[in-house]
Parts: C-alpha cells; sequence; structure tokens
C-alpha cells in the first residue's frame, strides 16, 4: 500500500481527535461552558435592563475561557502521554515520520477543540436569541478569531508537550497565554523605560504570540468587524506562528532518545 | 489470615448520615460565627490592574464590574457613597463604548453624594466625547446643571444636545426642547423627572424618578397647608403637627428619601433634616 503524507498525517489526526473526544475532561469542561453560558441569562436579569449586553461579554468570555481551558488540558498532555505509553514508538515503527505525528496531532486536536468552541458558539447563539439580541452573527467572526488564536495554542502546548510533563506544560502554556495578551502593554510601558528596557521587550513583542491580535470581542460587543485585510493579516500570523512552533516540536521530538 | 471486617448497610447509611449533618452542622456553626462587617469594599482593584490581568476580556469584565456595581447601589448609599463614582470610573475605563454606565452615573452619583457632583459630570461629558449617540447622556447632564447645580446655563446646551441626538423618545424630546420655558424652577424639575420616569428603561432609574416627583408633591401638599392654615388662624404653625391637629392634613407624610420636615414659625418656609 502507497503512503501519502497526508494520508498518513490525517490517519494519525482522525485517531487524535477520537482519543481527545473521549477524553473526560473534555466533557466536564464543556459541560461547565454549558452551565456558565445559560447562567449569563440570570446574570443579564440583574444588570438594569442591559441583558443582551451582559449576555454578549460575559457570554464570549465563557467560550473563550474554556476553550483555553480544554486546549491547555488536552494540548499539554498530548505528546507527553505518547512517550510515557510508549506507544509513540508504536507509531514511529510505521512508516510515519515525526513530522507527521506532531502535525496530525495537531489537526486532530484542532479539529476538536474548534468542534467544541463551535457547540459552545451554538449554545451562545441560542442564548442570546432567547434573551431578545436576535442572531449574533458578528459572534460568529469573533469565534473564527478565536479559533484561530487556539490553533496557535495548540501548537504551543504540543510544542511544550515535546519537552516538559503535563503540568509544567499547562503552567508555561498560561504564562505565555497571559504575557500574550499583556504584550501591548508591556510595550507602551516600556516606552516611559530605559533603552536597553525598550529594546529588550521590543524584541519580546515581536517574538512571543501576541494574542490580542486574536481578540475582537469588545469590537463584536458593539457591531463592528475588523477590516478583510486586518483579518487575512491576522489569518497568516496565526498560520507562520503555528508551524514555527510546529517545526520545534518536531525538532524536539527527533532530539530526544527513545 | 486476618479476618475481613464487614459493614452491614445500615451502618454505612449511618455513618453517611453523620457525615451529612456534620457538614451541614459546620456550615451552620461557622456562618452564626462568621466576622460581620468584612466584606470586601468595593473601588479595591484599578481599572489598570484589571485590564492587565482579564486576558484582553475588557468588555466582560466591565459587565462584571456594572453587575456589581448595580446590585451594591443600597450599600453605597449606607456604607460608602464615595466610591460609587469610583467604581463607575472603572466600569467606564475598561469598557469606554458601555453606554449605559456613564448616564446612570450621573443621575445617581450626585442623589447619593451631592460632594461627588463633579465626578459624575466628568463620568457623563467622557461618555458625550465618545460619542455614543444615547440621549440619556446629554438628558442626564442637562438635568444635573438644572437640579443639583442650578445651572440652567450648561443645563441648556445640554438639554438641546438631547433633542438633536437620534432616535430619542418623543416626550424626552418635547421636554429637552421646552426647557427653560417653565418660569418655576420646581415645574421644570418636575417635568423632567416625569419624562425620566416615563422613559426609563430600568426599576431603579424609574424608582429614583418616582421617588423625587414623590418628595417635590410632598412639598407642595405641605406649601399648600401652611398656607391653608395661614389664611384659617391669621399666623404660620410654631410646628408642622398642628397641621394635623388643626384638621387641614390628615398626617405627615412620609417622605421617600426619609427626610423629616420641619418649619420656621416666622416665615412658614419648610426646613428639611436627615431623619427623625
Amino acid at each position: 500500500m502507497k503512503h501519502s503524507f497526508i494520508r498518513d498525517t490525517l490517519v494519525v489526526a482522525k485517531n487524535t481527535f477520537k482519543e481527545s473526544v473521549r477524553d473526560k475532561v473534555f466533557y466536564a469542561l464543556f459541560a461547565f461552558a454549558f452551565i456558565t453560558i445559560t447562567f449569563t441569562l440570570f446574570l443579564g436579569s440583574i444588570s438594569l435592563s442591559e441583558d443582551v449586553h451582559v449576555i454578549r461579554s460575559l457570554g464570549m468570555a465563557g467560550i473563550y475561557l474554556f476553550s483555553i481551558l480544554i486546549t491547555v488540558f488536552l494540548g499539554t498532555a498530548l505528546m507527553y502521554k505518547e512517550i510515557e505509553r510508549r506507544t509513540l514508538y508504536f507509531i514511529l515503527s510505521k512508516p510515519v515520520t515525526h513530522a507527521q505525528v506532531v502535525v496530525g496531532k495537531f489537526l486532530g486536536l484542532f479539529a476538536s477543540v474548534a468542534l467544541s468552541t463551535l457547540g459552545m458558539t451554538a449554545v451562545y447563539l441560542a442564548t442570546v436569541l432567547y434573551a431578545g439580541g436576535g442572531f449574533d452573527r458578528l459572534a460568529l467572526l469573533a469565534v473564527f478569531f478565536e479559533i484561530l488564536e487556539l490553533g496557535l495554542l495548540i501548537a504551543l502546548s504540543i510544542f511544550f508537550s515535546t519537552f516538559a510533563k503535563p503540568l509544567a506544560g499547562a503552567v508555561y502554556a498560561i504564562l505565555v497565554i497571559y504575557i500574550g495578551h499583556s504584550l501591548g502593554m508591556l510595550a507602551a510601558v516600556s516606552e516611559k523605560s530605559g533603552v536597553l528596557a525598550h529594546r529588550f521587550i521590543q524584541v519580546l513583542y515581536y517574538l512571543l504570540p501576541n494574542l490580542e491580535k486574536f481578540n475582537i470581542r469588545d469590537l463584536v460587543l458593539y457591531n463592528q468587524a475588523p477590516s478583510l485585510s486586518a483579518t487575512l493579516a491576522v489569518v497568516l500570523y496565526a498560520a507562520v506562528y503555528a508551524t514555527i512552533l510546529l517545526c520545534g516540536g518536531t525538532l524536539l521530538l527527533k532530539r530526544r532518545e527513545f | 489470615m486476618p479476618e475481613v471486617v464487614r459493614h452491614s448497610s445500615t451502618a454505612r447509611w449511618a455513618l453517611a448520615l453523620t457525615l451529612l449533618i456534620a457538614l451541614v452542622g459546620s456550615q451552620v456553626f461557622f456562618d452564626r460565627n462568621a466576622p460581620q462587617g468584612h466584606d470586601i469594599p468595593l473601588s479595591t482593584l484599578s481599572p489598570d490592574v484589571v485590564r492587565a490581568a482579564d486576558l484582553g476580556l475588557h468588555g466582560a469584565a466591565a459587565s462584571l464590574l456594572w453587575l456589581r456595581v448595580v446590585q451594591n447601589v443600597g450599600m453605597y448609599v449606607l456604607q460608602s457613597p464615595k466610591t460609587m463614582s469610583s467604581d463607575m470610573q472603572a466600569v467606564v475605563e475598561l469598557d469606554p463604548k458601555f453606554s449605559y454606565p456613564y448616564s446612570f452615573a450621573v443621575l445617581m452619583i450626585p442623589g447619593i453624594d451631592r460632594s461627588q457632583t463633579p465626578q459624575a459630570l466628568a463620568i457623563g461629558e467622557r461618555g458625550m466625547a465618545e460619542n455614543l449617540g444615547d440621549w440619556r447622556i446629554p438628558y442626564y447632564l442637562g438635568f444635573t446643571y438644572h437640579f443639583v447645580l442650578h445651572d440652567p446655563k450648561n443645563a441648556l446646551v445640554y438639554m438641546t444636545q438631547t433633542a438633536h441626538t437620534p432616535g430619542v423618545p418623543e416626550g424626552i424630546k418635547v421636554s429637552a426642547l421646552n426647557y427653560g420655558s417653565q418660569t418655576k424652577v420646581e415645574e421644570q424639575t418636575r417635568e423632567i423627572w416625569t419624562a425620566i420616569r416615563d422613559n426609563a428603561t430600568d426599576d431603579v432609574t424609574r424608582q429614583q424618578a418616582q421617588d423625587n416627583l414623590d418628595h417635590l408633591a410632598i412639598i407642595d401638599g405641605l406649601k399648600a397647608a401652611v398656607a391653608a392654615y395661614k389664611a384659617r388662624y391669621g399666623t404660620f404653625p410654631t410646628r408642622l403637627d398642628a397641621l394635623v391637629t388643626s384638621g387641614i392634613i390628615p398626617a405627615i407624610p412620609q417622605d421617600p428619601f426619609g427626610i423629616t420636615f420641619g418649619i420656621l414659625h416666622d416665615n412658614g418656609e419648610l426646613t428639611f433634616s436627615l431623619g427623625k
């Protein structure tokens, strides 16, 4: 049987998808997300007639936070589990390359995280509709940006899982998420600092993932959308960054001794 | 071979029940002995700190803070009136496009603490600068200039802006355009409070407007009763109770803001004090 790069990668992706959607953490977090998003109906009712605003802002925040949790919990354990269980030996004994394993894992997890995010979005849209806010089509754009960010974070989590234990990987990922949303603020602060500190932060600003690029939730809240060129730039940024991380992850995996 | 101790099903149920009672009991005991008055005060976090820590979810952070503010209006009145302006400031710092907090701050803060009126106006003027197209912001600013600061010139500026805001309700538009047409300040105030009550989108604002209308009605009623007393006896009463004992009014009305009324015997003017 002939092997092709894409077909073999998709086999790994399919198995990773099945494995991740069977994970109990996945369902537990999804259930919490469901409760949280529907709970915004109550919060909206005590907001002095700002129901739809509160439901939309907190609902989109809920989707984001739970998607991040699912990504970090599943992503940081993904490669490590294969290494610990020695199943990676088995996979690599087949005509499958390290790159195919890493890319396949990425695609599989990306599909399951995107699926759960879309599931939460469906709950969110139904909640907004029920509250009288109509069909929040712009929220779909915010979710699209969010899925791009999740793709980058999945690549980051896989990168960490090639050398760190799940807990350490989760801590690293959360730190990067936190810093990634504060880079703009750090850059603004650095302008008031000395030249050396300013240059150092500038280097960090361009090297670390700038996750605020993916944050259009506050824009969407006021029925505004980014331009097409800005959207394309963000798609390109996510694709390039994820590719770099997956290449790095593949290299690190190759250098590990089994 | 060690003997395996087997517990009966009854023993297991008894143990579970005991643990459950202990759990609830400890909670009740804790609640009864918990230190009182140690709630986290509002205004503990600056908007900069929240902004740095909220993962870019500024809109959600503003919504949560907004919920906290509107659920604690009573606490601001009783415990910390000065913190309401800083909390409202934090809401609009986190989400500058969220329009209702601007107008809510302008209307509510001076009512809770007059000394915070400049801060309330600053919040409202920031809302105007954001150009959000919400008629409530200029209307409540105009009203605050009229009612709190007795500044009809600035009030007229904001009333004119209200009338030209797209989507302004008809009643508000008429009230804004009529501003200055009433010769008596009280009549003007009553007209604006009526328009606010009739166009309020939430119960707190509606109640605030109704309380003010009731307050004005009570003052009018007492003034009329004092005038009737003077007409009947040729002198002003020494105490307001005299209006009741003389049968002019059945009872001294209860003010919605807890204000106690008195009277100056020399000229019959009403005096106001908080509490008994």
